[in-house]
């Protein structure tokens, strides 16, 4: 039988405990700060540079924030393209996020890192914008489907562009929820929470939305 | 749970198998299903390089910097000018004043074009013409997809048609002549007082702009009174852009 070809997978491992979090998968627009585990969500640890920046952002300086755009913007545009599955729409939902971050720069106590805090905001401008746009038919969280026939036979996840095609062609609950969970490092509770639904709910879309990503990579 | 599972039972559990939410019992009567079928050993290892791949996915960029439509839309307060013009003026060498223009030219460009992208992407490139909001100080008339010459209503300007407000207004008014025409589709989405407020503004900025090009007019090597009407012209700018974007 085939086996996949994936870097870092190791096929006979226990899976009982799976990190929370997983680490900037590479450099942002500046320099990288160092990446930490959050409690579910990715977290930035703040350089002395980075703490200047934000109180000189808050205190209205926009070169300072304009770093901070450097350092965190290319994680944001991240999590806004494969949430909304639309460059477009992605770009434009960094630009939403890095204004509304200015303009409520003043809240941020630095209880928790910067980026753990900006990407909380992006997640809420992301799922925003997915209410005001209800217009729009979209597939959603409920829609049919299939999962009948999960394929018997291995598939092949060599290639990062088809996952990432794949996840952009994911039903928008389930891809959300797999965006959050298996790349941004939420909890199911976390989850639950943001989009207003159970974790055991949560927990059923994300293995929906695998089985749906193996189909689709195997055809 | 029995230790002899079958394919339906594993597959039930999978979701809890994969991330940690069974018991200890029906962990290992899973493990010890997985390695006797080769099916379901498959699909654990499948969603497990899924998993994987998934963590590790690059970083996707932009198509370009956004950052120039991002500062576009911070807030920038805008302040009447008149309480300026009562501050002793400093003493500002002319030469510092133009090279100040020039950094301001060159960023005005910069970050306009970002709304200018934003803003012909979707619409076709016609012929703009100032409209929607009152006249004002330099109304033009300026063609979106060429470099026309902006053509400044007769009498309004004071200054000499070489000479450095001729310049400003160079400068500024094909910017504002299409950021205008872009504002007032978005001024048709917002209610009376908003726009009200919107057009309280304009005149103020619209007032230090024609107060300063006639002071210029009578003192034309002042370069305090050229920065103060390129301020001006900036402020209209940036407010019409940030109108734009809304």
């Amino acid at each position: 039988m085939h086996t996949l070809t994936v870097t870092g997978l190791v096929p006979d491992q226990p899976h009982r405990h799976r990190p929370s979090a997983s680490a900037v998968a590479q450099a942002s627009f500046a320099p990288a700060a160092t990446a930490v585990a959050g409690s579910g969500s990715i977290g930035i640890e703040a350089p002395d540079t980075e703490r200047a920046d934000i109180a000189a952002a808050a205190s209205g300086d926009r070169r300072a924030f304009e770093r901070l755009y450097r350092t965190h913007g290319q994680r944001i545009f991240a999590l806004c393209l494969r949430m909304s599955a639309d460059r477009g729409t992605a770009e434009e939902l960094v630009q939403d996020v890095f204004v509304r971050a200015w303009q409520k720069l003043d809240s941020f106590r630095g209880d928790a890192a910067f980026g753990t805090w900006l990407h909380r905001v992006a997640v809420n401008i992301v799922l925003s914008r997915r209410k005001q746009d209800g217009v729009r038919r979209e597939r959603t969280v409920d829609d049919d489907t299939s999962l009948d026939a999960a394929p018997a036979r291995a598939v092949h996840v060599g290639d990062r562009l088809d996952l990432e095609a794949a996840i952009a062609q994911l039903p928008t609950g389930a891809r959300r929820i797999f965006v959050l969970h298996d790349i941004e490092g939420y909890t199911h509770e976390e989850i639950g929470d943001l989009l207003g639904i159970t974790s055991g709910g949560s927990k059923a879309q994300l293995h929906r939305a695998r089985l749906l990503l193996r189909e689709a990579l195997s055809r | 749970m029995s230790s002899h599972m079958d394919c339906t039972t594993f597959e039930a559990s999978l979701a809890d198998f994969l991330d940690g939410g069974l018991d200890e019992r029906t962990y290992a009567a899973c493990e010890q299903h997985r390695a006797g079928c080769a099916a379901c050993h498959a699909l654990v290892s499948d969603l497990d390089a899924i998993v994987s791949t998934a963590r590790s996915l690059p970083l996707p960029a932009p198509s370009h910097d956004l950052w120039s439509g991002i500062e576009a839309r911070l807030e920038t307060p805008v302040l009447p000018l008149d309480a300026a013009r009562d501050r002793r003026a400093p003493v500002v060498p002319p030469t510092m004043v133009w090279r100040r223009l020039a950094v301001a030219a060159v960023a005005l460009v910069t970050v306009s074009a970002g709304v200018t992208w934003t803003l012909t992407r979707s619409e076709p490139a016609v012929a703009v013409v100032a409209q929607g909001l009152p006249a004002e100080a330099t109304p033009v008339e300026v063609s979106v997809t060429t470099d026309a010459p902006v053509t400044a209503t007769p009498g309004t300007r004071t200054a000499s048609s070489t000479g450095p407000t001729f310049a400003i207004d160079t400068l500024y008014g094909r910017e504002i002549a299409m950021l205008r025409t872009a504002a007032d589709a978005s001024l048709g989405l917002l209610d009376s007082t908003t726009v009200g407020v919107v057009q309280r503004n304009l005149d103020i900025i619209d007032n230090a702009i024609r107060e300063s090009r006639e002071a210029l007019a009578a003192d034309p090597n002042s370069g305090f009174l050229l920065e103060q009407l390129d301020r001006a012209y900036e402020r209209k700018v940036d407010l019409l852009r940030r109108l734009v974007l809304l």
